[in-house]
């Protein structure tokens, strides 16, 4: 999950500054200097750039007519950023709150000490190794009713049964939804397990001995220990489904009609397939705004909680 | 000690920078190409032009980017071209044509042009995306027909044997097969472009050839809201209705594997569906029937590749874009590739000879559509009108096709709404 690493130069100064002397602190600016250059370009500028592009009247190159915020009162008019935005807002609760449950679920499942753990384990993390790509057409095979499941169960007898969500246009993004569950569900449990595996044993013998019930152990006990793990999984899965994008294409391309559409699609037919830059510049920066809504409370409150380390 | 270090490291650094500069710097005689054509049939079409470009002593440097029917391709144009870095020469649509030569970074080719007379060699209709401000800027390479139908033979046969020739009569045959309860009437993709061809071949077939220049290529804003347009709209809602539900997401090419193997009767695609057939062994007029869609015998809906050609820093460059620019409205080049590709030359004196029957039908049906002025730009292929506002309206197509609350009217009245919100 390297998209999912948080970068940040600024830790990575304040790491190396402790306890060296000046001479390290040179040495980690040195080193340092050209990512962030890299990076200062390459995604602020860049972020920049996109910002300015947005006020002007871009078609299909850019243009640098200004017209304030028109593009974004256009953007907002528009039926087609409506259904996306409302799409994102459907798929990330159910992604996010079906992901984190059946990851918890399973996590405290494994960490009764079972038998092949380890087996089960990877199994339920492989999905994770497989690019959203092939996650998407493999779905799109397996729901697309004259050649995955419907076919299938109907092979087995039940003629009447209907499976067809991919092509219906009210149901087509829970397909999104359950391809995206699947390849994410295993990584929340490992991080899940991980957490769960850190809390103090001693505690939950103590727990015991006072005769605290297993589900009991783990509702007033365990769980609310996990709590920062919730934390950095929510965000996780939030900021992957603020830019699904590979998955929607591969699984759905924004159809049936319009009806899978998300911000990133959007952004991405408006600014490439049809000539609409500034639209689609627009429409970036709404989502770059929504992630910074996400993730600028989640890195100050790390960074506070770090500082007071 | 420590100075050493870091003059070693800027050493390192400049070298870093040095060397891809230097790579560009040592040129050869050398030509960068930017395509799309990578399957089977298109391959061996553009390798009839490498042959005959390297034949020339120039070095072909192949881009190579598929995907997506073209549309990756265009991106990534579009992207290097924002870069400030576009290929020498790259394959574009009518309409990005114009779009870069709007932006001045088209080259000159003129005097090409010229010297071999392409004003006359050129069909009319090609030329304005060729040809800007009295100056060659593009080459055409050919002249794919859209508007056609394909049908399977045995189907045909079985259900009266006589191709439609209007769309009440096409609506029947529809009806018909859909009675015998066999096949799929109508074999169609899910993507905006497969509808919006059917919807082009309507437009055409019922409300008229004036009605398409009018509205679609002159977006008439009355015309795209008129009882034309609705009665249009609601023909293409009924032809829908005979597809099968699970058309979304289904490639084009599987539709027409569906008609190959008699599982639908009937899809309309542009001709380069016939490669398809070609390659699965179908013979026209023995396992599928090659027609124009119905009421659009007499018309003939182009689509074209372009070669661009970049405005060029060096002379050399320059002369071997002009090379390549004669080469590809060389007869003989035009008449291999097209042949391998499946369309008709762009060039209008290659004879039909040795072509396949669906293309000897084509090379008439174009006669006889510069005679009625009737030879259209496509719709879809970004030919008839710049990219916003063909989004603008395959939009409402791609909205009716799928939205079933959607009215004829409701749609009529999108189009317009849509135009002027660009």
């Amino acid at each position: 999950m390297p998209e999912g690493r948080i970068y940040s130069p600024g830790h990575a100064v304040a790491v190396a500054g402790f306890g060296g002397g000046s001479r390290q602190v040179l040495t980690a600016l040195a080193v340092l200097i050209p990512s962030m250059l890299a990076v200062g370009l390459f995604v602020y500028v860049f972020v920049a750039w996109t910002g300015v592009i947005s006020l002007t009247t871009s078609r299909f190159a850019p243009d640098y007519t200004f017209v304030g915020l028109s593009q974004y009162f256009k953007l907002w008019a528009n039926d087609r950023w409506i259904t996306s935005v409302a799409n994102l807002g459907i798929f990330s609760l159910l992604f996010i709150g079906l992901t984190v449950g059946a990851g918890l679920v399973l996590a405290i499942f494994l960490d009764q000490r079972i038998r092949a753990e380890n087996a089960i384990r990877t199994i339920y993390l492989y999905p994770m190794a497989i690019s959203f790509i092939v996650t998407g057409i493999a779905w799109k095979w397996l729901l697309t009713p004259d050649l995955g499941i419907e076919k299938l169960v109907r092979s087995w007898g039940f003629a009447d049964f209907k499976f067809d969500w991919i092509v219906d246009p009210r149901m087509a993004i829970y397909t999104i939804v359950i391809a995206a569950f699947w390849q994410s569900a295993g990584f929340v449990m490992a991080i899940f397990l991980a957490a769960l595996r850190g809390v103090d044993s001693e505690i939950i013998k103590a727990a015991r001995i006072d005769g605290a019930s297993l589900p009991e152990i783990y509702r007033s006990i365990v769980i609310p220990m996990v709590r920062p793990a919730f934390l950095s999984v929510i965000v996780i899965l939030l900021y992957q489904a603020l830019r699904s994008f590979d998955l929607v294409v591969a699984l759905t391309n924004g159809g049936p009609g319009f009806a899978s559409d998300l911000p990133t699609t959007f952004m991405f037919k408006y600014t490439f397939g049809r000539s609409q830059l500034a639209q689609g510049a627009a429409s970036a920066i709404m989502i770059t705004m929504t992630v910074a809504a996400v993730m600028i409370p989640y890195l100050y409150s790390e960074l506070r909680h770090e500082r007071r380390r | 000690m420590r100075s050493r270090r870091y003059r070693k490291c800027s050493a390192i650094i400049a070298a870093a920078v040095a060397v891809p500069a230097l790579a560009i710097a040592a040129t050869t005689k050398e030509l960068e190409v930017m395509h799309l054509w990578t399957s089977g049939g298109e391959a061996a079409a553009l390798q009839v032009l490498k042959d005959a470009v390297e034949k020339e002593g120039i070095t072909w440097v192949d881009s190579a980017i598929a995907g997506d029917g073209g549309r990756t391709q265009q991106q990534a144009l579009q992207a290097r071209f924002a870069a400030g870095n576009p290929p020498a020469s790259a394959l574009a649509p009518g309409q990005l044509v114009l779009e870069y030569y709007a932006q001045d970074s088209l080259g000159d080719l003129t005097a090409v042009g010229t010297a071999e007379n392409w004003d006359e060699l050129i069909a009319p209709a090609l030329q304005p995306f060729a040809k800007a401000d009295g100056k060659w800027v593009a080459v055409p390479f050919n002249m794919h027909r859209e508007n056609n139908a394909y049908y399977n033979k045995a189907i045909l046969d079985e259900n009266g044997g006589k191709v439609p020739e209007t769309w009440d009569e096409f609506l029947a045959y529809l009806d018909k097969v859909k009675q015998g309860g066999k096949v799929i009437p109508l074999a169609l993709g899910g993507d905006d472009w497969q509808e919006t061809e059917i919807f082009s071949n309507i437009l055409i077939g019922q409300a008229g050839v004036d009605f398409y220049k009018k509205a679609i290529m002159g977006l008439d804003k009355e015309a795209l809201g008129s009882d034309h347009m609705i009665k249009a709209l609601e023909t293409f809602r009924k032809v829908l209705s005979y597809a099968d539900a699970n058309r979304p997401g289904r490639d084009w090419a599987l539709a027409t594997g569906m008609v190959m193997r008699g599982e639908a009767a009937v899809q309309f695609q542009g001709d380069w569906a016939v490669g398809d057939f070609t390659k699965a062994d179908k013979k026209p007029g023995v396992d599928y029937v090659c027609a124009s869609a119905p009421g659009n015998r007499s018309s003939f809906v182009f689509v074209t590749d372009f070669m661009a050609m970049f405005e060029q820093p060096t002379e050399e460059t320059r002369a071997n874009q002009e090379v390549l620019a004669r080469l590809i409205m060389d007869r003989d080049v035009q008449e291999q590739f097209n042949i391998k590709k499946g369309s008709i030359p762009a060039r209008l004196d290659v004879k039909p000879d040795h072509f396949n029957d669906c293309a000897k039908q084509a090379f008439a049906d174009r006669d006889a559509a510069i005679k009625e002025g009737s030879l259209l730009p496509s719709l879809v292929e970004s030919v008839a009108v710049p990219n916003d506002a063909k989004a603008a309206i395959i939009d409402v197509i791609h909205a009716l096709a799928n939205d079933a609350s959607m009215s004829p009217q409701d749609a009529a009245a999108q189009f317009v709404e849509n135009l002027e919100a660009l």
